[in-house]
């Protein structure tokens, strides 16, 4: 038994560390080295699964599901304990290049070739990214040029530089198959088919070259009659001779021979020559008369740019509208120019006579003629039909002020309806109309007069105007609230008494005195001969009034001394005021007595 | 022979295997994946696996000895041939187990049972060395040889009897522990080298050859039965410490055999 506690404290002990393990993991998974982590890598009966690596070394499972680098193309299905050989120790490798060296790695079988250039860099060259232990990364190791290579171009070709360029050497490349459209300057027409030299020279000096005009390469043969007009403007690259096709669409200089001039023969402007300008001018005014109203000018190639006289563009048309009797204001100018301007109109009527004198000339009236006049600017505003402009401010116009919390009451408390609401009648003017009268039958001579309005206002309910002159407040009565004596609505009393409320003291007071002050049913003194309103207790009781005045040594007296607190029959206690004896023997002991 | 020859198959199997993988054995653990015989002597390696899973079998076969002499009798043969094979089974495995870890200790459950194994072999050559030195029948065997002393130089018994008494052996408890028993050792060491003395001054001064056998024989007798008592106690106490390294290795091995066949690694039996 000795040795097994022995055994269990030795295991116990060894527990600690790597216990089942067969030796130390590499300092790269030196993370995962222990006891607890063997399913990091091993599952049960399957030794090292390769699911379980590539679950933390998942840019090399992307590589080999790619098919792509060393482990996609010379490895896949391998086991990746057959080259990374685990449990040697902290410091052994686990990295073991195929031919003995990093350098000596025959670099085609990660499908990435060394040619040309590419051969003599040193490794890391490419190879720059580290692990977390500074250890060099080969996956995932970018091979798109401008990844190692700045570019020369500036970014002005593609980032595919092997359409030009090889590995071999990097100023020479396949002149005849270049792809000059990748270029600034596309060859086009005439230009194609020339020889390289022509332009480039030789030995070839690609770049800087002009090529911004034509006349960079060719000379001017109209000596400069066209400028500031380009060459390109009537001639292009699949020749020298100008073509009506060139002209025509957008090659004639100063004016454009689009659209209506299109039809127009050249001798009708050009009466001089075609290689001379009309004699009458260039300008639109020269040919055309002007048809506006409005004072639009002369320059009639503002609006009317592509000689198309009709269906000017939506920016020109917007631009000039101001200019027009309807400038085009808030929503208005988002609005489509054909919803105003319908092409089904005539054009006769199509922009001249649109009616816009009232928005129901164009817009139906949602309201329905609920509102008199036709001038919906009082509600809404050229920036959208909500939200209206219609506000406390406005209600008054309809004859219902909104005062006090009537201001701060949401429309729908008083007009229902779904949403969006167009219906906004409301006959409901007086306040019983709306509002319960929780006063009963107490106020139907006020309510025929002034309705609740005679004592409320609509700032607030409990701020009455109350002439409480019936039954003056004054003392404590000032301070009570008034539901004190009236009674309590809101704790669900029935409702609150106004009238008839009792207005002698013992109507709301109970008698503390025991009916000392009574005969019979009606007190034998008024509370107010010895009480106040403003408060119960008496500070200064003028006992003169009674049969009995104090003098002497009586009027140091405490009042209890005389007037006692008495149990009554049922209990309650009562301070005894009418005493009913005088006389000294009452209270005093005789001291002159002969004791018996 | 029986002996001579299992020790020669331990020798030989040792050999070979060393031959086998001597190259690899003698690199660095780091260097060895670039042996060309990695994959195969490699702990996990066809060979490297094959001597573990080998040496785990001679392991049942080596405890079947305790089975053997829990069950007495001569039914399953002697009990000499069976401690033989008990000790060759026991060098077999050190030396399995071995070529197994590649002769490397690099965790603390490879350290465990390598080292508990180790403490087992040299406990049990040290006990195979101390069941030597304690033979059965002492007692006997010294009467024998006063008897026969006798037989040469007749009127010497007595006196050879009284001196042997007078000079017995160590008294060692039956319950002794290891250290007790240890402690004994000089006792009966004093013991042998006493009677020795005095057997010496009793030899007359001519003898015959006949006379010297007998001499010679009644040394050797009266010095094992000096010490038969401690050497019989220590063999006993030693048993118990070879038997808590067999027990400890035994726990290590079946960890490490359960882990590695957990985890698939199962030699021909995948």
């Amino acid at each position: 038994m000795k040795w097994l506690v022995l055994i269990v404290l030795l295991v116990a002990n060894v527990a600690h560390a790597q216990l089942l393990s067969p030796g130390p993991l590499a300092s790269a998974h030196g993370n995962i080295d222990g006891d607890d982590d063997c399913s990091k890598c091993h599952e049960s009966g399957k030794q090292v699964v390769a699911r379980l690596c590539l679950d933390c070394h998942k840019d090399l499972g992307g590589e080999i599901a790619a098919n792509r680098g060393l482990h996609g193309k010379a490895y896949k299905g391998k086991a990746c304990e057959e080259c990374h050989i685990e449990h040697l120790g902290r410091s052994a490798k686990l990295v073991r290049w195929p031919g003995g060296a990093m350098t000596a790695l025959d670099h085609s079988q990660t499908g990435w070739p060394l040619d040309g250039g590419h051969k003599g860099p040193a490794c890391n060259k490419c190879h720059t990214k580290t692990s977390p232990l500074g250890k060099p990364q080969f996956v995932s190791t970018p091979t798109a040029c401008g990844q190692c290579h700045a570019d020369p171009h500036k970014g002005r070709f593609s980032a595919a530089c092997q359409k030009c360029h090889n590995v071999t050497k990097w100023e020479t490349f396949d002149q005849r198959s270049f792809d000059h459209s990748v270029t600034r300057y596309p060859l086009t027409g005439m230009h194609a088919p020339v020889a390289c030299d022509k332009c480039h020279g030789a030995p070839p000096k690609w770049q800087p070259l002009q090529f911004s005009t034509c006349d960079s390469c060719h000379a001017d043969p109209h000596k400069g009659q066209f400028k500031p007009k380009g060459c390109a403007d009537c001639h292009d690259t699949k020749g020298w001779q100008a073509s009506d096709a060139a002209i025509k669409s957008g090659g004639h200089p100063v004016v454009s021979l689009a659209n209506g001039h299109a039809k127009v023969g050249c001798k009708t402007c050009h009466d001089r020559g075609n290689d001379k300008p009309p004699s009458k001018g260039s300008t639109c005014v020269a040919c055309h008369a002007n048809v506006h109203d409005a004072p639009f000018g002369n320059k009639c190639e503002q609006c009317h740019a592509s000689i198309k006289w009709l269906g000017l563009s939506d920016s020109i048309g917007r631009a000039s509208h101001d200019k027009t009797k309807y400038p085009l204001d808030g929503k208005h100018d988002g609005v489509a120019c054909n919803a105003c301007h319908s092409p089904s109109k005539p054009e006769d009527v199509r922009y001249r006579k649109v009616a816009f004198k009232r928005c129901d000339m164009c817009h139906a009236d949602k309201h329905k003629n609920e509102f008199p006049g036709d001038d919906c600017r009082l509600c809404h505003s050229l920036n959208g039909f909500s939200p209206t402009t219609f506000g406390v401010a406005q209600h008054v116009q309809t004859g219902y002020t909104l005062d006090g919390k009537h201001a701060a009451t949401p429309c729908s408390g008083c007009h229902p309806g779904v949403r969006p609401r167009m219906t906004w009648k409301q006959p409901k003017q007086q306040c019983a109309e709306c509002h319960e009268n929780p006063h009963g039958t107490q106020f139907d001579k006020e309510m025929k007069v002034g309705g609740c309005a005679h004592c409320h206002t609509p700032y607030a309910w409990k701020q009455a105007k109350i002439d409480h002159s019936t039954f003056p407040l004054t003392g404590a009565h000032a301070r009570a609230t008034c539901a004190g004596c009236h009674g309590n609505v809101e704790q669900g009393a029935e409702a609150a008494a106004f009238r008839g409320v009792p207005r002698t003291c013992e109507g709301c007071h109970e008698d503390v005195h025991a009916g000392q002050f009574r005969t019979g049913d009606q007190p034998a003194k008024a509370c107010t001969t010895c009480h106040t309103t403003e408060q119960w207790k008496i500070e200064q009781f003028d006992h003169t009034k009674t049969r009995y005045p104090l003098e002497g040594a009586h009027v140091k007296l405490e009042c209890a001394k005389c007037h006692p607190t008495e149990e009554l029959h049922d209990g309650s206690k009562s301070v005894r005021y009418r005493l009913g004896y005088f006389a000294c023997r009452d209270c005093h002991a005789d001291p002159h007595g002969v004791p018996k | 022979m029986l002996t001579l020859s299992l020790a020669l198959v331990v020798l030989t199997i040792t050999v070979i295997l060393a031959a086998r993988g001597w190259s690899f054995y003698w690199m660095s653990i780091q260097d060895r994946p670039e042996h060309p015989d990695f994959r195969t002597l490699r702990p996990s390696g066809m060979l490297g696996a094959g001597y573990g899973w080998i040496a785990a079998l001679l392991i049942i076969l080596n405890l079947s000895y305790l089975v053997r002499r829990r069950l007495g009798g001569t039914r399953f043969g002697s009990m000499a041939v069976w401690l033989d094979v008990h000790v060759f089974t026991g060098l077999m495995i050190a030396s399995l187990v071995s070529f197994h870890s590649a002769f490397q200790l690099r965790t603390p459950i490879a350290t465990t049972s390598t080292l508990s194994l180790a403490m087992v072999v040299i406990t049990g050559v040290f006990g195979r060395l101390l069941h030597f030195l304690a033979p059965a029948n002492t007692q006997q065997r010294l009467t024998a040889a006063i008897d026969a002393f006798e037989v040469e130089f007749p009127g010497m018994r007595e006196d050879l009897v009284a001196a042997m008494a007078k000079r017995p052996g160590p008294r060692v408890a039956a319950n002794a522990n290891l250290l007790t028993a240890i402690a004994s050792i000089p006792g009966w060491r004093s013991a042998a080298k006493s009677r020795r003395i005095a057997l010496s001054m009793m030899m007359p001064h001519k003898m015959t050859p006949a006379l010297k056998r007998a001499e010679k024989d009644l040394y050797r007798t009266s010095a094992a039965d000096a010490r038969a008592q401690g050497v019989s106690a220590l063999l006993r106490t030693w048993r118990g410490l070879h038997r808590f390294f067999a027990l400890l290795m035994i726990i290590a091995v079946l960890l490490h055999a359960l882990v590695a066949w957990h985890y698939g690694y199962r030699w021909i039996f995948a």
